[in-house]
């Protein structure tokens, strides 16, 4: 063959096997079986470069993902945030199908770009999100997305996970560090034991660069109520020692650095006017308690101020100017915290903000040897000779020193002008929170329609959601709340009346009595009547899964609630068939369904009970049977009754 | 002395108590007069609405239009009273658009008003106090949030604008409760204005301005000309909040609609209409047939030539047809403006308006041998086509083909019916052929109809542990499957446990086992959306006697749909005919006997009926089996909202009959 010949063949066969539809790479048949097994999806590629440079950094992403089934879909739209801290430069994304032959490309103009704006608590904010789905549902199917992102501050440097949820197999992924060496990073990884991983750590003149690299990762089954699968699964948390933000600057190394930042950033907040101060303290002139001051005050603060989120900018993590609360009526935790804090410096007492985690326990953990920026929301601390408050300063229903569920029981950190201090808010047990409901009705077989009394305690978390309801809440708009959560279909709630109190630990109680005219919960047969009452769901936690349990189970907080059944019938019928009691106790809990009956009167005495705590996996089988048992047994009284 | 204080004092309670509704009635609530502020400021409730978080004491826009469109000064004074501030935050925010260089925002001031110890605290915003933000994609706004809002609060806002756009559409209805609404316009008298309102009580005219003025009836219009000028307002008080109603299909806010005619399409637009007054259907038909629609009716070779790779081997005239209707419903998107001067255009872009796309499936089944016409009809069933009058508002245009002697009716615009099927809104009576001769159809409420068939079937599976199978299968009718297959698409998993929660409705101690959840027909549209739910259960409990549900499929979910009978405003509508057939067949095991059966029902709403429900259950002793059937057929008619009492204590009857029980021993 002539030369020629040979060069132009080798040429056409470059040119062929070059172009995309030949790609073979992300083909899928060529993902390893070990990696299909349980896997709803298999990222093929997870690329993230992290470049540091003065204070800002780019992240350079690359992420593969195969779909194989519809439970795979949402991993693979695309939504990421930015803001006026951060900014797209490059992103765009590529539809593969099964044999790896691209069917779609797109570019950033084909994203969408959506602002939150419209919440209605929500007033200046700068979030935006980056969004795309190929609504592809042809099975299996391949997307990768591309993009560079730039943000103005290493205040922002993320968190990185090897394996992004349970069901989701990883055949690669990457994390590689780029920082210069007067500003090294410091990192920490989290449940690296169990996996393949390798670290490099390169020296350049100028920079440095640690690189961590994950493949063959299974699938796994996230067990419901074990650790959040992000604190099982290997995790890299990065920091800097020197952050900025602006124009403020701090480290990071230590707590109590991490804490004189955010102390710094919102130093000088708390300033009230001549005569905003007059104001406030006229609210307390004759009052010595200081505890008392902090109940009137924070009273104050409740009814004259509302929530409403300004995050714009730096605004994000500094406090509005506590004057500025004081005329407008209105501000954000950080800003009705600063607000509450001026006040109460106002009448000489001294308070710090505190920065928390609010929400699940489980989910977000406060690490105490790694400090890194792992809040999303602001408390007051207010520390008394005897006591300490705290105050959530965004409700306006809590009594004073009465955390809501979402930051109870976990580490905080306090913001000083000595610097950060670790400290733990206070727990509540179920002598704090619980429900005890008595239900009693008189049945009536005549008529179509029953009458249901409802007297019910409710107590500390338990309380929230009907103190928000009533305060926030025209009645009739009460009411329907009420209603739409009765477990009853064709019903009209006839009345309902609250009463307040405090006990101790400052928790909230309410006492409740409701009326219910409810139809259709007879039918008539010839020889019977058959009462079928439905009961109030109690939520009690489902750990059920679809594989052997391994890991153990959390309750991060107990339950106790008692429902007491009194049902009265006439004379003219003979009740028949009354359920059998059923008795559970387990170490996590306990189950007690007592029906008896005396007179003319059957009561039915039903107690849940949680009890906080880690449980073993080899527990699992009790708790399915104890859970199993409650909730098919607590769906609705069932009774008959002969006719005379 | 004794009995000047005794009058004195019966005056002030009459006062004291006429005060409320005294201002309730009054001319136009003002919150400048110190007294009036104070009593609103007071109020703890709405005494009509006391569900509602706040409501408007006032919403007043006024408009002066000059020679050009954008030669305009508005001004707008709305005042809201709040009763739970944090349950009416979104009242708080305003939001305006960031105007051009031409549109200037000339005053703005917001004002919180609140009752302290009996004084008025007022908190004013103007517009230094407006913060830029971006909401969109190129879309940047002025937002203000209201300052000082608590629980009791007035917030007002005034606000000027000159050289904006007129306003074109007012609400005098919102979603909270309104006090006084009114929209004023100010034109030159020589622009022509079209005007159309749509309010519960309808107007008292007004030529005299200060009459107008003084009067306090609820729904007044004032027509005022002046020298060069003419001033119309419409004023509306103590408004309802919209609320939607059930098996309400039309339910429009209160509102005016003004319009001014602009330019010569606008002109034509109007002599064109009403031209149509006069003409008769058959001279519609003529002008339609020879000039807009004609191309659907003419030869073309290139849509000869387009034919073949649609068709492709097929020789069945019904399949022919088919293809046609996929490739033109599946080919082309349907937007509401796209000139396309010939078919040619129109395929190569790809979309198409609604009327073009049945007009070249309509020259596609000719070109194709097949018999077909244009059919032109209504879609509100409040304004069907009448033999005697043309009408051009609120029709469509659909396709008919006739194969083998039978009619088939579609229209590809509309893409989640198969071929054969109309919107349900289509069939409203009086229809009109468009073709050479004209002629009329009807189309009539009982051709739209939605047949749902459910079968479940318990027979035993394990007669040792006494467990059984459970087979759940329903087949939606076509006009449900469309929301089903959205639904399904949108969250199969949600979708799939939702009907495991059904089974589980047979027993209160059901366990259930070896779920799974099949669907059919998910993307065939030719076919009904089926589902096949299956499952092992077992009844998990001692108890000697079984109380079980055999009504798995319940009507409206076991819940009257008419709970609410008090001031009902709107008619009841049922969307369209309903069929739905229940089938409940238990084989029992050796383990359980018979004890009850739900007893027969037969219920039926008016004569002749609109509504029926009938149920029956027997016991086959040879098969040991049980069998419970239910039929529930509806009619779509339209019921007057005093109905609703009525058909309360219907629903109140079909939902006891449905709450009954089958009783089980076991041996």
């Amino acid at each position: 063959m002539p030369i020629n010949t040979r060069y132009f063949i080798t040429a056409l066969l470059v040119v062929i096997l070059s172009i995309p539809g030949y790609a073979q790479k992300y083909n899928c048949d060529n993902i390893p079986d070990s990696l299909t097994q349980n896997a709803h999806a298999i990222v093929r590629l997870d690329s993230t470069r992290i470049e540091i440079r003065n204070n800002e950094f780019t992240k350079y992403v690359t992420y593969v993902i195969t779909v194989r089934s519809e439970k795979g879909d949402e991993f693979a739209s695309f939504a990421e945030d930015y803001d006026s801290y951060s900014h797209f430069y490059r992103l765009n994304a590529v539809l593969y199908d099964k044999d790896g032959k691209e069917i779609q490309k797109k570019s950033r103009s084909d994203f969408n770009d959506i602002s939150t704006f419209g919440i209605s608590n929500t007033f200046l904010q700068d979030d935006r999100y980056k969004i795309f789905d190929f609504q592809y549902r042809t099975y299996p199917y391949t997307v990768k997305y591309e993009y560079e992102k730039k943000y103005k501050s290493v205040f922002f440097l993320p968190t990185w996970q090897a394996q992004g949820d349970a069901g989701i197999a990883v055949e690669k992924a990457v994390l590689e560090v780029n920082f210069p060496y007067d500003n090294r990073i410091r990192y920490k990884c989290v449940n690296f034991r169990e996996h393949d991983n390798s670290y490099l750590s390169k020296s350049f003149t100028a920079t440095q660069e640690c690189k961590w690299v994950f493949t063959n990762m299974k699938a796994f089954e996230y067990q419901p109520y074990s650790r959040t699968f992000q604190l099982q699964k290997p995790f890299i948390q990065l920091s800097v020692k020197k952050i900025s933000l602006e124009n403020y600057e701090g480290t990071t190394s230590t707590w109590n650095g991490f804490g004189k930042f955010f102390y710094n950033l919102n130093k000088d907040k708390d300033i009230l006017s001549a005569q905003s101060i007059k104001q406030v303290e006229a609210l307390t002139k004759d009052v010595t308690d200081e505890k008392k001051k902090v109940e009137i005050l924070y009273k104050y603060l409740q009814k004259n101020t509302r929530y409403v989120l300004n995050s714009r900018g730096i605004l994000g993590w500094q406090s509005i100017a506590a004057e500025k609360v004081h005329e407008s009526g209105y501000g954000d935790c950080k800003g009705l915290s600063n607000y509450m804090k001026a006040m109460l410096k106002a009448t000489g007492i001294k308070s710090y903000q505190t920065l928390v985690y609010a929400g699940d326990k489980l989910t977000n953990v406060m690490d105490v040897d790694f400090p890194t920026n792992s809040f999303n929301h602001v408390i007051l601390c207010v520390p008394l000779e005897k006591d300490t408050v705290w105050l959530e300063c965004t409700s306006n229903v809590f009594p004073a020193g009465y955390l809501g569920a979402f930051t109870h029981d976990r580490n905080v950190l306090i913001l000083t002008e000595d610097g950060g201090q670790i400290a733990k808010t206070p727990a509540y047990d179920k002598s704090d929170s619980y429900l005890d409901r008595n239900i009693s009705l008189n049945v009536d077989f005549e008529k179509p329609v029953q009458n249901i009394i409802w007297k019910s305690d409710y107590a500390g978390d338990m309380a929230e959601d009907l103190l928000n309801t009533a305060a926030n809440k025209a009645q009739k708009a009460f009411e329907e709340s009420v209603s739409a959560s009765a477990p009853y279909k064709n019903f009209k709630l006839k009345t309902i009346a609250l009463e307040h109190a405090v006990q101790l630990k400052n928790t909230p109680v309410i006492k409740e009595v409701a009326e219910y005219e409810v139809e259709h919960l007879i039918t008539e047969t010839k020889s019977r009547y058959l009462l079928s009452l439905p009961i109030m769901s109690v939520g009690l936690p489902d750990i059920e899964t679809e594989s052997v349990r391994t890991a153990p189970f959390i309750f991060p907080s107990g339950m106790k609630i008692n429902y007491n059944y009194t049902i009265a019938y006439p004379n003219t019928v003979v009740p028949e068939n009354i359920p059998k009691a059923i008795v559970l106790n387990y170490p996590f809990g306990s189950y007690v369904y007592q029906p008896e009956l005396s007179g003319n009167k059957i009561t039915f005495h039903i107690a849940f009970l949680i009890n906080d705590g880690t449980y073993d996996a080899d527990q699992y089988a009790n708790y399915l049977k104890f859970y199993k048992t409650a909730i098919s047994n607590t769906k609705q009284i069932t009774l008959s009754f002969l006719k005379k | 002395m004794k009995k000047n204080n005794f009058n004195a004092a019966i005056l002030f309670a009459i006062l004291f108590f006429l005060c409320p509704f005294i201002s309730m009635g009054q001319i136009k609530p003002d919150l400048d007069n110190q007294t009036t502020l104070i009593h609103y400021l007071s109020m703890k409730e709405h005494p009509e609405h006391p569900e509602a978080s706040a409501f408007y004491i006032h919403d007043i826009v006024e408009q002066n239009i000059g020679i050009y469109f954008y030669d305009t000064e508005l001004n707008i004074d709305v005042a809201l009273k709040v009763f739970k501030a944090n349950d009416a935050q979104e009242y708080a925010k305003l939001i305006l658009p960031k105007f051009s260089n031409r549109t200037r925002l000339v005053n703005l001031k917001v004002t919180t008003y609140n009752l302290e110890n009996g004084v008025v605290q007022t908190k004013e915003l103007n517009k230094k106090a407006l913060q830029d933000a971006e909401i969109g994609k190129n879309q940047s706004v002025q937002l203000l949030n209201a300052a000082n809002l608590k629980d009791g609060s007035i917030i007002r806002f005034q606000i000027v604008i000159k050289d904006a756009q007129y306003i074109q559409d007012f609400n005098f209805q919102k979603e909270l409760p309104v006090e006084y609404a009114s929209f004023e316009l100010t034109a030159l008298k020589k622009k022509k204005i079209d005007i159309k309102t749509s309010v519960k009580m309808p107007f008292k005219e007004f030529r005299d301005i200060d009459a107008f003025n003084q009067s306090s009836l609820p729904s007044i219009a004032l027509i005022y000309p002046q020298n060069r000028h003419i001033t119309y307002k419409w004023v509306r008080r103590n408004i309802s909040p919209f609320i939607k109603e059930a098996f309400a299909s039309e339910q429009p806010l209160e509102h005016v609609k003004v319009n001014f005619t602009v330019n010569e399409v606008e002109e034509f637009k109007k002599v064109y209409e009403s031209s149509l007054k006069n003409a008769t259907w058959d001279e519609y038909n003529k002008r339609l047939y020879d000039t807009a629609f004609s191309y659907a009716f003419a030869k073309s070779d290139f849509l000869y030539q387009h034919l073949p790779p649609i068709i492709g081997q097929d020789t069945d005239s019904f399949q022919i047809a088919k293809h046609l209707f996929k490739y033109v419903q599946d080919s082309f998107a349907t937007v509401p403006q796209h000139w396309a001067n010939n078919f040619q255009d129109l395929i190569k872009n790809k979309k198409a308006t609604a009327p073009d796309l049945n007009l070249l499936l309509c020259a596609l089944f000719r070109h194709a041998g097949l018999s077909s016409d244009l059919v032109y009809v209504s879609t509100n069933r409040k304004s069907p086509l009448s033999p005697d009058t043309v009408q051009k508002k609120d029709t469509e245009i659909a396709v008919r083909v006739v194969i083998n002697n039978v009619s088939y009716l579609c229209n590809p615009a509309v893409k989640d019916l198969p071929f054969g099927y109309l919107p349900y809104r289509y069939y409203n009576g009086y229809a009109r052929l468009i073709n050479k001769t004209g002629g009329a159809i009807m189309l009539s409420p009982e051709l739209a109809k939605n047949r749902s068939e459910v079968e479940v079937n318990i027979s035993p599976a394990d007669t040792v542990n006494n467990k059984f199978k459970i087979s759940f299968r329903k087949s939606f009718g076509i006009y449900y499957s469309i929301g089903e297959r959205a639904e399904y698409k949108k969250d199969a998993l949600s979708y799939k446990d939702f009907y495991k929660k059904i089974l589980a409705r047979f027993y209160p101690n059901l366990e259930i086992s070896n779920y799974t959840l099949k669907v059919d027909h998910l993307d065939n549209m030719d076919q009904s959306f089926t589902i096949t739910a299956e499952a092992e259960i077992e009844m998990g409990d001692n108890a000697p006697m079984l109380f079980l549900d055999p009504f798995l499929q319940k009507i409206y979910n076991g819940e009257n749909p008419f709970q609410k009978i008090n001031n009902r405003s709107t008619e009841v509508e049922m969307d369209f005919c309903l069929n739905l057939n229940y089938i409940f067949r238990f084989k029992l095991n050796d383990a359980l006997t018979v004890e009850e059966l739900p007893s027969k029902s037969s219920l039926q709403y008016s004569n002749p009926a609109t509504i029926q429900y009938t149920q029956n259950a027997h016991y086959n002793a040879p098969t040991n089996t049980v069998e419970i059937r239910y039929n529930y057929d509806i009619v779509p008619v339209a019921y007057l909202p005093e109905e609703v009492k009525d058909l309360n204590a219907f629903y109140t009857a079909l939902m006891k009959a449905t709450n009954q029980k089958l009783l089980l021993n076991k041996k």
